[in-house]
């Protein structure tokens, strides 16, 4: 008896200790300072120092000029003006003068093209970390597009048109797209390569990007007065002033119930369950991030890959195309497969909406990992500062975080179930499945409306 | 008093921030833990990180596999996920019973389905699998080692097994470094405990597929291992064959993890928020009695590379057409001057912001969408080869391009290097190394991938002076001991149909 006693006692204690481990409380994560001012010109800072590492991560967010505000322009022109600007030169110097002078700094630029907003981006060494920022400074104000770059893209995007359908995935997703919001762009044609000119881009600049509409968000090692000053000197000329055009936020799309199969030639099929959902700005936008952490850890991933035996799991997410939100759930599997993931997401997004059961273990077990994990968001210096920008951007509070965590802290069974009834369970969802339908059942197939993957 | 301060104030600047010397100051902070058991710990804090990120790398990848046991390794890997009966709170008496017999009847049944046994018995003894396996998992949870670590607000929670390594690596809040201590402990200590085995190799096979089949890039890397190696480890890729993998057994794995998993063949980095005056006491407790018998010793095949060089081989595919061409070396780590010599080679050629091939492919003649160069491919424990991979346009074809990078190649080796060229490469190279700094995994992914690789990460320093040291004349040397064509193996990837090219 007493052997048996000591033999539970040895192998409960390592449990219990995991439980004593985990008990261990995150506490909740206080932003250092950043520090935020504007110049005359409008252009606003948000900065955060550190003097531990020898660089400056550095972006300017150009508001009013992301893809949304490119709708009347042809299909592409965001990835046409990331590659070109990025291989453009300035009105100081060529391309290649350009390129030399930021190789022999190490600096490094980049130009990414966001829903609403341009991003460049420079990351430099705190050695001539003022003459890297000359460099970017002249890049952002006068870039000289380069004719060259621009002949390059039309070639490669052609080739990037042959690699889109390369997987069911890639199609899946951005197909689902198409189904739900017919706002976005689809990607561009053969055609719509031919159209794009050098004025076209010089064009856009010059009416888009302006000092009031610039945010200068990032870290480095100098102080922040260092810094502003600094900053104040280089761009003392530059006081262009573009007002910012609101955006039209109208959903122009509300689709439901539609079932649609995209059929390619395949090893694998990817399955897509979604709807249109919530726009960004949403009040309750924190809730339903906790439920989709819900549903695709401990429900969707798990059954994908303890169930069907797939190593990639489950996708759950909102997708948002300006404030507009979509929700997916997505996962692929081999295709002599197909039948049976179809069923399996089917059935457990219906059982989600319809009767979740969640126990009190699960809900802890969420709660503890979604707060945890908003560390994250914080653990970079360029990160802290991007939140500041982020939350003024779309009017969130500054204690934002806080509110969020005490919020997320309270959340009961009973508030997961009625958000889940408010956001998760429209009254028909779409479905979406690209893959190989030979071998596939016909009364399958007839639940769908099936067209050919477009080639072209 | 005053003349100490000037003094010390001088010394100061003397020493004060270049930017090469705050990297350094950084990597000064590093701190070797040894235990008696001859586990190896290297400790990086940082002041502002919320987190910290542990890797933990293990000699004991693809290479360490025996004849007919590729795949071991990623199973190994797969199943030390699942957890040990020492974080569960199931009986672990019941637990093992069932694992003992859904082994026994999964073994018959693939047995069964390799003899080609009447489908009626293949059936029979996969219900039974179901059956038990469905009983089984009621007393453990499924991949709880992840599941813990999730819970814990854990990032990036996961194992990579490479051809040179087992790598296990996770991001935690720090308040969790006890929890992780307690965790990364049972899995060294115990092993894998073969909980869901057999859905865990069905779990392989599905990632084969979608990791391999379908994927031109890793169909192209396949082709290139199996022509470019004869009887190296590195022929078979890391992710393993089906055949293989059905002829494993919970033995065979076992004697694997006894051989290898062995703390001189290990080392722990952690970097973040940890807090290295205090965090001895803490790895003693968890770390501290793991059993300090010696790995065995990995005897590996003389081959030093294919001895029927020069090897062409063409695949007929659907997808866009693409190129890999590889020139044999022997192992990056022979000395650090030699991998400094090879990295700065693959910066020079396809890396920096004015690299040769680069310019030349892809901005000028349009040739190419996409291009890389790799060091040493697909490993730096055993000779390997330089490896070059693009994929073309509609322009041209794989044949001009690799003609043409061979000119480009010898042109280099006979006329020498641009010297302006040759220092952006360097400061590409360094800049590089302080960017990362920036992510702990990053950092602590290669404090360990130095140590593992030379005994002691401060190799480093002596990498940095290597670099710097290269010129025209050594690279040159380089390219003509090795970037010829009787030292070349070619694989590409042509389209099935006719098609518009040159």
């Amino acid at each position: 008896m007493i052997l048996l006693c000591a033999f539970i006692w040895a192998n409960t204690t390592s449990a219990s200790e995991v439980d004593k481990l985990s008990n261990t409380e995150s506490p909740l994560f206080v932003s250092p300072p950043v520090f935020q001012t504007s110049l005359d010109s409008g252009l606003s800072i948000y900065y955060v120092q550190n003097s531990e590492l020898p660089l400056y991560e550095i972006s300017a967010y150009i508001q009013g000029a992301g893809r949304l505000y490119q709708k009347d322009l042809p299909n592409g022109f965001e990835d046409i003006l990331e590659i070109v600007w990025l291989e453009s030169g300035t009105s100081r110097l060529s391309p290649e003068q350009f390129k030399t002078e930021l190789a022999n700094l190490g600096a490094v630029i980049s130009v990414n093209v966001w829903d609403y907003t341009i991003e460049l981006k420079l990351e430099a060494l705190e050695y001539q970390h003022e003459k890297a920022f000359e460099l970017f400074f002249d890049f952002l104000r006068n870039p000289v597009f380069n004719d060259n770059a621009l002949q390059s893209f039309k070639i490669l995007g052609s080739t990037s048109r042959e690699k889109r359908n390369d997987k069911s995935v890639n199609v899946a997703i951005r197909e689902f797209k198409q189904i739900l919001n017919n706002t976005t762009q689809s990607m561009y044609s053969e055609d719509d390569l031919n159209l794009f000119t050098i004025e076209m881009l010089q064009n856009f600049h010059q009416t888009h990007v302006s000092a009031n509409r610039t945010f200068l968000v990032g870290n480095g090692s100098k102080s922040f007065m260092q810094l502003t000053k600094f900053i104040e000197t280089q761009l003392e000329s530059w006081k262009t002033f573009i007002p910012v055009v609101q955006h039209d936020e109208t959903v122009v799309k509300n689709v439901s119930g539609e079932k649609s199969w995209i059929a390619m030639k395949s090893p694998q099929t990817t399955v897509v369950i979604g709807f249109v959902s919530t726009p960004l700005n949403h009040p309750e936008k924190i809730k339903i991030d906790f439920v989709e952490s819900l549903l695709e850890y401990s429900r969707c991933d798990k059954m994908m890959r303890s169930t069907m035996a797939i190593s990639t799991g489950c996708v759950a997410s909102h997708n948002y195309y300006g404030q507009m939100g979509t929700f997916e759930m997505r996962a692929t599997t081999q295709a002599e497969n197909t039948h049976r993931l179809i069923e399996a997401m089917q059935t457990l997004y219906a059982d989600f909406i319809s009767h979740p059961q969640i126990t009190e273990a699960e809900l802890k077990a969420t709660k503890q990992r979604f707060l945890s994990q908003q560390i994250y968001n914080y653990n970079s210096d360029f990160q802290i500062a991007y939140s500041a920008f982020y939350n003024h951007l779309f009017g969130k509070p500054s204690n934002y975080i806080e509110q969020s965590y005490e919020e997320i802290k309270n959340m009961t069974i009973t508030d997961v179930q009625e958000t889940i009834q408010k956001y998760f369970a429209p009254k028909k969802i779409n479905v979406l499945v690209v893959g190989d339908k030979t071998g596939v059942s016909s009364s399958l197939l007839k639940e769908f409306k099936t067209r050919e993957l477009d080639k072209d | 008093m005053r003349l100490y301060l000037i003094i010390l104030f001088a010394l100061m600047n003397v020493f004060s921030c270049s930017h090469e010397d705050n990297s350094v100051m950084l990597f000064n902070r590093v701190q070797r833990i040894r235990l008696d058991n001859g586990l190896t710990f290297l400790v990086l804090p940082k002041d502002r990180s919320l987190a910290f990120s542990s890797t933990t790398m293990i000699r004991a990848g693809g290479i360490e596999e025996g004849d007919d046991e590729n795949g071991l390794a990623h199973l190994y890997e797969h199943l030390v996920l699942q957890g040990t009966t020492s974080m569960s709170d199931h009986d672990p008496q019941i637990e093992e019973n069932l694992r003992k017999q859904v082994l026994d009847v999964g073994t018959r049944w693939l047995e069964a389905k390799k003899s080609h046994a009447p489908q009626s018995e293949v059936l029979d003894l996969e219900k039974q699998l179901h059956d038990l396996e469905e009983e089984h998992s009621k007393t453990f949870v499924d991949r709880e080692f992840v599941k813990i670590m999730n819970d814990n607000g854990g990032k990036d929670v996961g194992a990579n097994i490479l051809p040179d390594y087992a790598i296990y690596s996770t991001t935690l809040p720090k308040e969790k470094f006890e929890l992780w201590a307690f965790l990364e402990s049972e899995r060294l200590k115990h092993g894998p405990q073969f909980r869901n085995y057999f859905k865990e190799l069905k779990m392989i096979e599905e990632e084969r597929f979608s990791r391999l089949e379908g994927m031109p890039d890793a169909i192209l890397l396949e082709e290139f291992l199996q022509s470019a190696f004869e009887k190296s480890p590195y022929r078979n890729h890391h992710l393993g064959q089906l055949s293989d993998l059905h002829n494993l057994t919970p033995q065979k794995i076992r004697e694997f993890f006894e051989k290898y998993y062995r703390p001189d063949r290990m080392v722990i980095v952690l970097v973040g928020g940890v807090d290295s005056k205090h965090i001895r006491p803490t790895l003693e407790k968890y770390f501290g009695d793991i059993s300090s018998k010696p790995s065995e010793y990995t005897k590996m095949p003389q081959e030093l590379h294919h001895s029927q060089l020069p090897i062409s081989k063409v695949i007929k595919t659907h997808f866009a057409e693409r190129f890999m061409i590889g020139y044999a070396h022997e192992s990056i780590t022979t000395s650090i001057a030699h991998m400094a010599a090879f990295d700065l080679l693959a910066e020079y050629l396809c890396s920096t912001q004015h690299a040769v091939l680069y310019d030349d492919l892809f901005l000028e003649k349009k040739w190419v969408s996409s291009m890389s160069c790799h060091p040493s491919n697909p490993g730096m424990r055993l000779p390997s080869y330089f490896t070059i991979r693009g994929t073309i346009t509609k322009e041209i074809t794989n044949q001009k391009v690799i003609e043409h990078i061979q000119k480009t190649l010898e042109k280099l080796m006979h006329e020498g290097f641009d010297d302006q060229l040759i220092e952006q490469a360097k400061t590409k190279i360094k800049a590089d190394m302080i960017f990362s700094l920036r992510n702990d995994d990053e950092v602590a992914d290669r404090l360990a991938h130095l140590t593992s690789l030379f005994g002691d990460w401060k190799v480093f320093f002596d990498y940095e002076n290597e670099i710097q040291s290269l010129d025209s004349k050594h690279l040159q040397n380089i390219l003509k001991t090795y970037f010829i064509p009787q030292n070349r193996v070619t694989v590409t990837m042509e389209n099935d149909e006719a098609d518009t090219h040159e």
